[in-house]
């Protein structure tokens, strides 16, 4: 404003206020953002709902209890238990964390302590490729390769070993061993990535300590690295289970999809994903089979939900444990 | 950064006592029986720079310093920020190499050992020269009694409790901690853990204690009891400590080295450092002209 | 001067750390070695298959004499995905700007993020099963299985995906840059479009191009949604082909050529999920963020 000029008290300009027009968009901006977000949890519970509700005609059929603990699940004869199935869950998964969180560790501190400067982009990259594999490939590479490959060596193990339990015995082709690995390898790059992330951030002055205390490099990465980092390791392994517990293609091509409970880890079985993708199709004429399909995708759910909580809450506690670590308590002095 | 080749010691540790003049290694395992701190006058040992340079990359950090840390006794080190006196303490116990591009050359030798020689493992160095860092890093996944152990656990099986309390005591922090041996050591005060730190690096044993201004980030009262601390502790360790504080120079060091720039300025007794130094670089930087 | 100095380091002790870090390397690399067998079969059963024909041939359906190509795979993925992404990515970066921009840390903020985080869990069968229930079974839209409805089923998959990489995203853009055009007077929804967003393109279309290449790879959810058809069609409301539908349901065959062709499928879907994935990274490295 130049100096000089007063305006007229009844034709001062508002300034600070904006038109109602002018506000439009800000206000259709938050409203419809807001009724956006709004809209996922609504979806979400909607879904939820609605799985609930197609699944009731297997719970009038038989009782919650039986579907949950009956060990038979044989759909021509009415029969839905679906022990097998939540057995074969867990176990190709535990197969899957077993094996997998260690070789994913094993990245986590080759590439963050151990590697030349150089190799650690490109080794980094290579992990991460692993997760552009879709599930089908990894099935296909599964069939086709590992399972006729593995086969003698898991038969040579079975017999040498048969005195530890779930070992021994025969060995079919696709069984749980198998589609354990598979899972193994598919969650690799989170739990591998999740483990880099916490490991890079072991604040360098307890690596320090570690070595100036005398500790070889080994001895430092057990001291100092380790210990920190263990809660989000533990996080990022249950992301894992929750990834492996989901897998749905890869472990159908791989497992034998048998709906039994087999003896050794080197026997079919089956898991709650595979009996939804294997058995929807002769499901569409029966409503109860239906019905016992879409109880079994509730309790894949339901199972999912509970590990990714557990693990949402190992992350948040791991970083807050990091965030107590680095200020010393308050109070007296000395 | 690259592995430190694996070296093996020509010959053995003999466990034989001292002998007149004869320079030999004691035995370093050795659990001492009563729980007071080392019988003061126990041998430490004398370190020695000879021609020490240090790099980070290109930047020449320390230039061509000769000094000498007389055993028994504490030689601090001051200087304005950047002069590298930090380095040079690092360099002592082979830790400046753990910096990716840095890189050292010349001698520095414990009683003339040179700790640089090829032959040498690193990690038997920083046994025998112990390290307690400007900021307390006690390791916060583990207690008191195992923060103070955790060095003794890399070469012993077994650490007995008395080795625990005796570095405790020797750091001042035992009548205060033990009855909670096993609470987190991260759950004590600031001064408390740096105390701790120092526990944990006496309880090794080893033969020079590096310190890095050890009291700088501590408030006042802590860092009187630190300073007490070194003036105790000298009699069994020989200690360097780093510090931008001149005062605490003044009240523990036997022998104050001033640097500036990565060069050796002047070295003497820290009373005639402070009153009447010989270099009038020296006398601008303790009067406070600048730094 | 003698080099008998310091206590030798117990051989005990060296021998465990060279066995720990040596076991570290080889577990590594035993982590990458699936990848080259993979990329090595893929190459090796796939490549065999390749030609024009098999990217302009639709699969005869026959179990003996030609079994044609995989163009209606091709098309139906691409189709599919396409309409997904349309949906997914505004909604999806919709609400990524509701919660850092203006729900921020209110409860409701938080609930949302928590569904977010939940769907984000959600196998993708579950996915195709909800679809399957709500809008196959319900009839919705005439015919059961439609490519549509299979691309609500891959669009719920990509939605937590953008939503969660754009919020990343979207938090990194510096705060002083918001301020800096409130303080000029401009309104919230101008500084969204004209500032935050063009900041934050590069890291969202990342995340965008990730989730395409995820929903591109997802076989379960198409199984009971778009079904698997043999002929081409961009018709959104009949049964679509896709390439991990075309895959999966070659795997058992007995049929050598049938094989083979699933292999050469597989090869053409590596190669497109790898080309979005390079892109991804590539975009992310030029970014002026993170």
């Amino acid at each position: 404003m130049e100096a000089g000029t007063i305006t007229p008290a009844g034709e001062r300009p508002n300034a600070l206020r904006r038109s109602p027009a002018a506000r439009l968009p800000d206000r259709l901006l938050r409203w419809g953002l807001t009724a956006l977000s709004l809209g996922v949890i609504a979806l979400i519970a909607y879904f939820f709902i609605r799985l609930l509700v197609e699944s009731e005609p297997i719970f009038k059929h038989e009782s919650v209890t039986d579907f949950l603990f009956s060990a038979d699940w044989v759909p021509s004869k009415a029969l839905y238990g679906a022990v097998p199935l939540i057995a074969g869950t867990l176990i190709s998964s535990a197969i899957a964390l077993v094996i997998g969180i260690p070789v994913a560790v094993a990245t986590a501190l080759y590439i963050t302590e151990l590697a030349p400067r150089r190799v650690r982009g490109p080794i980094t990259l290579l992990v991460e490729l692993l997760a552009a594999v879709p599930s089908v490939v990894y099935g296909l590479w599964g069939f086709f390769f590992l399972i006729p490959k593995l086969k003698p060596a898991e038969q040579w193990f079975a017999d040498t070993f048969s005195f530890i339990p779930f070992v021994g015995g025969t060995v079919t082709g696709p069984n749980y061993f198998v589609a354990g690995l598979i899972l193994a390898i598919m969650i690799l790059p989170i739990a591998s990535a999740i483990s880099r992330e916490v490991i890079s951030t072991v604040p360098s002055e307890h690596k320090e300590a570690a070595l100036a205390l005398g500790a070889t490099r080994w001895e430092m990465i057990r001291m100092a690295v380790l210990p920190y980092a263990r809660g989000g390791i533990a996080g990022g392994a249950m992301l894992g289970l929750g990834r492996a517990i989901g897998e749905t293609i890869a472990v159908t091509l791989v497992i034998g999809n048998a709906p039994v409970t087999g003896h050794s880890i080197f026997q079919q079985g089956y898991t709650l994903a595979a009996v939804i993708a294997n058995e929807f199709g002769e499901a569409a004429s029966d409503p109860t089979h239906r019905a016992a399909l879409i109880a079994a995708g509730l309790v894949l759910f339901v199972l999912t939900l509970a590990v990714n909580g557990v693990a949402r809450a190992f992350v948040i506690r791991a970083e807050r444990g990091q965030r107590v670590a680095r200020t010393p308590a308050a109070g007296m002095a000395g | 950064m690259t592995d430190p080749v694996p070296h093996t010691v020509r010959g053995e540790a003999p466990a034989t006592p001292h002998a007149g003049g004869e320079r030999v290694m004691p035995e370093r395992f050795v659990s001492r029986t009563p729980v007071e701190p080392v019988a003061p006058g126990a041998p430490a040992r004398a370190v020695r720079l000879e021609r020490l340079n240090a790099w980070y990359g290109d930047m020449h950090s320390v230039k061509d310093l000769t000094l000498e840390f007389a055993p028994n006794q504490a030689t601090a080190l001051i200087g304005p920020s950047g002069s590298g006196k930090s380095t040079v303490v690092r360099c002592i116990n082979r830790m400046h190499e753990e910096i990716p591009g840095a890189r050292a050359s010349g001698r520095v030798t414990l009683d003339g050992f040179d700790v640089y020689d090829s032959q040498v493992d690193v990690v038997a160095v920083r046994r025998s020269i112990g390290m307690v860092f400007q900021k307390p890093n006690p390791f916060p996944t583990m207690s008191i009694y195992d923060n103070v152990a955790s060095g003794l656990r890399l070469t012993a099986r077994r650490v007995g409790d008395e080795q625990v309390e005796s570095a405790l005591r020797g750091a001042g922090l035992w009548e205060e901690v033990k009855d909670r041996l096993r609470r987190p050591g991260i759950g004590l005060s600031g001064g408390q853990q740096q105390r701790l730190c120092i526990a944990r690096a006496l309880a090794v044993e080893p033969d020079v204690l590096l310190m890095d201004e050890p009291a700088s980030a501590l408030d006042p009262i802590s860092t009187l009891k630190i300073e007490e601390l070194v003036e105790e502790l000298k009699t069994r360790v020989t200690i360097a400590i780093v510090t931008h504080n001149m005062q605490q120079a003044a009240r523990v060091a036997d022998q104050t080295a001033f640097m500036l720039d990565g060069e050796l300025v002047e070295v003497g007794p820290t009373e005639k450092i402070f009153t009447n130094p010989d270099d009038p670089r020296t006398e601008e930087y303790v009067t406070g002209k600048f730094g | 001067m003698s080099s008998v100095a310091f206590a030798p380091i117990s051989p005990r002790r060296r021998r465990v750390d060279r066995l720990a870090r040596g076991t570290v390397a080889a577990l590594t690399l035993l982590a990458l070695i699936p990848l080259g067998l993979i990329v090595y079969y893929l190459l090796k059963q796939g490549l065999g298959a390749i030609s024009l024909s098999f990217f302009t041939t639709d699969p005869s359906g026959s179990f003996l004499g030609d079994p044609g190509g995989i163009k209606s795979a091709i098309v139906g993925t691409v189709v599919m995905v396409a309409l997904a992404s349309v949906v997914a990515v505004p909604v999806g970066v919709g609400v990524a700007i509701w919660l850092v921009e203006l729900g921020r840390e209110t409860k409701l903020a938080h609930t949302v993020r928590y569904f977010i985080d939940v769907m984000t869990g959600v196998p993708s069968i579950v996915f195709g099963l909800f679809v399957y229930i709500t809008l196959v079974l319900a009839g919705v839209g005439g015919s059961s299985f439609a490519g549509w409805k299979g691309s609500v089923a891959l669009g719920l998959l990509m939605l937590p995906i953008v939503t969660r990489s754009a919020e990343v995203v979207l938090l990194l853009v510096p705060n002083q840059l918001r301020e800096a055009a409130y303080a000029l007077g401009a309104p919230r929804w101008k500084t969204i479009v004209r500032i935050v967003l063009p900041t934050a393109l590069p890291g969202i279309v990342t995340g965008v191009l990730l989730a395409v290449a995820r929903a591109a790879g997802e076989t379960a959810p198409l199984l009971f949604t778009a079904a698997v058809v043999n002929a081409t069609t961009v018709n959104l409301s009949d049964r679509m082909n896709s390439l991990p539908a075309l895959i999966f349901q070659n795997v058992g065959q007995a049929q050598d050529r049938l094989v083979t062709i699933a292999w050469g499928a597989a090869l053409t879907l590596v190669m497109m999920i790898l080309v979005l994935t390079l892109l991804a990274r590539l975009i992310q490295r030029r970014s002026r963020l993170s």
